[in-house]
């Protein structure tokens, strides 16, 4: 090992050691708060998307009715459907609402609502517990990575050298266990990356309610 | 038929005339994308985005010089204020601010610009045409809101964290009176008499109205939304009409605007809006206000006269302020 190789290693120790501990910290913090354990997001989770904060309509009391109704059923699906185009799902609704019959026109429009809320709710729940799952193996991984950190050797300890008369055996079994630690970390780094975007999924799927709520809501004459 | 012909040009040329001739409305708004480090323009009769721009990094408050000319932008993570021509969107020059700027107001003299900066507890006055520093105001923990009294002489900061509302004298620059509101207060707005100031309380749910002249609180109104989460109630933007009658409160994520009689401080009603409303803005005629939505990405366009919701247009990620050309 050259002797550049053995300061960047030993550089890389308390550098890792110390991107680490903000998620070893979070561990143990989020121990005493159960929901910053189980959500890493910015915002605040907000389990389920109510009716009120998106709809200024009749009251939804009814969620399930929408079930029987072939039409709403399929229409639902396509407009919570994210790869719809806004446009597209707008269209789709017009001409939903045009073909109504006048005294069935605000009901049924109401009930699409019902059916588009409740299958968002089924989406967000979906991607919300993945997000924490996916967080949970992060916040164990952190621990496991911070406990290998602390059982290796410290660098002057390591038995790396340049000496001929050195157990060479040793030093490539160091020298592997350091870079398997090395590789662990950026693996974790990589993945701790994607939760921010991931964090973005929920935000998509309420904006994605909202502009449909909005574009139902236009149809009605209630 | 053949009768009619002769007037045909006529008709034509008075068509195109009253074409041309009625966007006479037609203002431009300037929309913030925080996210995006973009600003979306506006127009305001066809109420659609016409341009969309990059502009510096994390841009938040955002208002306009007197003359219209100019667009002053905090742009937050680039630690500065930047200047933008209103016309063409092109940078004109950076003012000194201290770090993390994000709201901003301007004198009525049209040069004097105070900026509050968030890290380091301070309100930066700087001469928007020499660019350079007046003077550095302390005030309260993360100053947030900036009213200015509409002759000037007062300018109000909020600070986040002491949760006051600040009186600083504008011609000595000094805090002459603090008054304690509930907990995150974030705008501050004068009525146009004079008579009122309004300060929005995000985290208490509140706002607070004082009376200038005395710095008492005159009433605290409270909201509530028949479905919606008290949590999700946070006042930010405020907006008063010019008579001086309605005020519109934005409720961040509870998604409405609350439309109160400054009168009997009773709210009339709350407007549905798009997600996470943040900051208003009226066109300068008073026929809509401009709502910011910071998680749907659009702005919503309320009549004013009819307090409705009549149009959401998409705009860039976290639209964050809002301001209207004046000309």
């Amino acid at each position: 090992m050259t002797s550049m190789r053995k300061i960047l290693f030993r550089a890389a120790f308390p550098t890792a050691i110390a991107l680490l501990a903000p998620f070893a910290l979070a561990a143990s913090a989020a121990a005493d708060e159960p929901d910053k354990a189980e959500w890493p997001c910015v915002y605040r989770k907000v389990p389920i998307l109510s009716a009120a904060t998106i709809w200024d309509g009749p009251e939804i009391k009814d969620t399930s009715s929408w079930r029987k109704d072939d039409a709403i059923r399929k229409l639902s699906q396509f407009l919570v459907s994210r790869r719809i185009k806004e446009e597209d799902a707008e269209a789709a609704i017009k001409k939903y609402a045009a073909g109504l019959p006048a005294d069935a026109h605000d009901a049924k429009l109401t009930e699409l609502f019902a059916a588009v809320l409740t299958r968002t709710n089924e989406d967000r729940k979906v991607v919300m517990s993945g997000i924490e799952r996916f967080h949970k193996r992060q916040m164990e991984r952190a621990k496991e990575i911070e406990k290998e950190g602390i059982e290796l050797p410290p660098p002057n300890e390591t038995g790396v050298t340049d000496d001929a008369n050195g157990a060479a055996g040793e030093i490539s079994q160091l020298s592997s266990k350091e870079e398997k630690y090395k590789w662990e970390i950026r693996t974790f780094q990589e993945k701790q990356a994607n939760i921010p975007i991931a964090c973005e999924i929920p935000q998509l799927i309420d904006e994605r309610a909202g502009a449909i709520a909005r574009a139902i809501r236009s149809e009605m004459k209630s | 038929m053949s009768r009619f012909l002769p007037l045909m040009p006529v008709m034509v040329s008075a068509a195109i005339a009253l074409f041309y001739v009625t966007p006479a409305d037609a203002y431009m708004a300037y929309i913030t994308n925080e996210k995006d480090n973009s600003l979306s323009v506006i127009d305001t009769d066809k109420l659609e985005v016409v341009k969309t721009v990059k502009i510096g990094q994390r841009p938040r408050g955002i208002v306009m010089s007197k003359d219209g000319k100019w667009l002053i932008i905090c742009t937050s993570d680039d630690n500065d204020v930047k200047v933008y021509d209103a016309k063409t969107l092109e940078y004109v020059k950076s003012l000194p601010s201290g770090p993390d700027p994000e709201l901003l107001t301007l004198h009525p003299d049209g040069k004097r610009l105070y900026i509050a900066n968030e890290d380091d507890n301070l309100v930066t006055v700087v001469d928007i045409e020499t660019s350079k520093v007046i003077t550095e105001i302390p005030v309260g923990v993360e100053p947030e809101g900036m009213g200015m009294s509409p002759d000037g002489k007062v300018l109000v900061n909020t600070s986040e964290t002491t949760n006051m509302a600040h009186f600083i004298d504008t011609t000595t620059h000094k805090t002459f009176d603090n008054v304690l509101v509930d907990s995150r207060p974030r705008v501050a707005m004068f009525n146009a008499a004079q008579t009122q100031l309004w300060v929005s309380s995000e985290v208490g749910g509140t706002v607070a109205v004082i009376n200038p002249a005395d710095r008492k609180i005159i009433s605290k109104i409270n909201f509530a939304i028949p479905g919606v989460e008290q949590e999700s109630i946070q006042p930010v933007g405020i907006r008063i009409t010019n008579d001086d009658k309605i005020a519109f409160v934005a409720l961040g994520p509870a998604n409405r605007v609350a439309v109160i009689d400054t009168s009997t401080f009773k709210v009339l009603k709350y407007i549905l809006v798009g997600q996470r409303v943040w900051q208003m803005y009226f066109t300068p005629d008073y026929k809509y206000l401009l709502t910011t939505n910071g998680a749907s990405n659009d702005v919503t366009v309320i009549d004013v006269a009819n307090q409705k919701a009549i149009k959401s247009i998409k705009v860039g990620r976290y639209p964050w302020g809002v301001v209207v050309s004046p000309n």
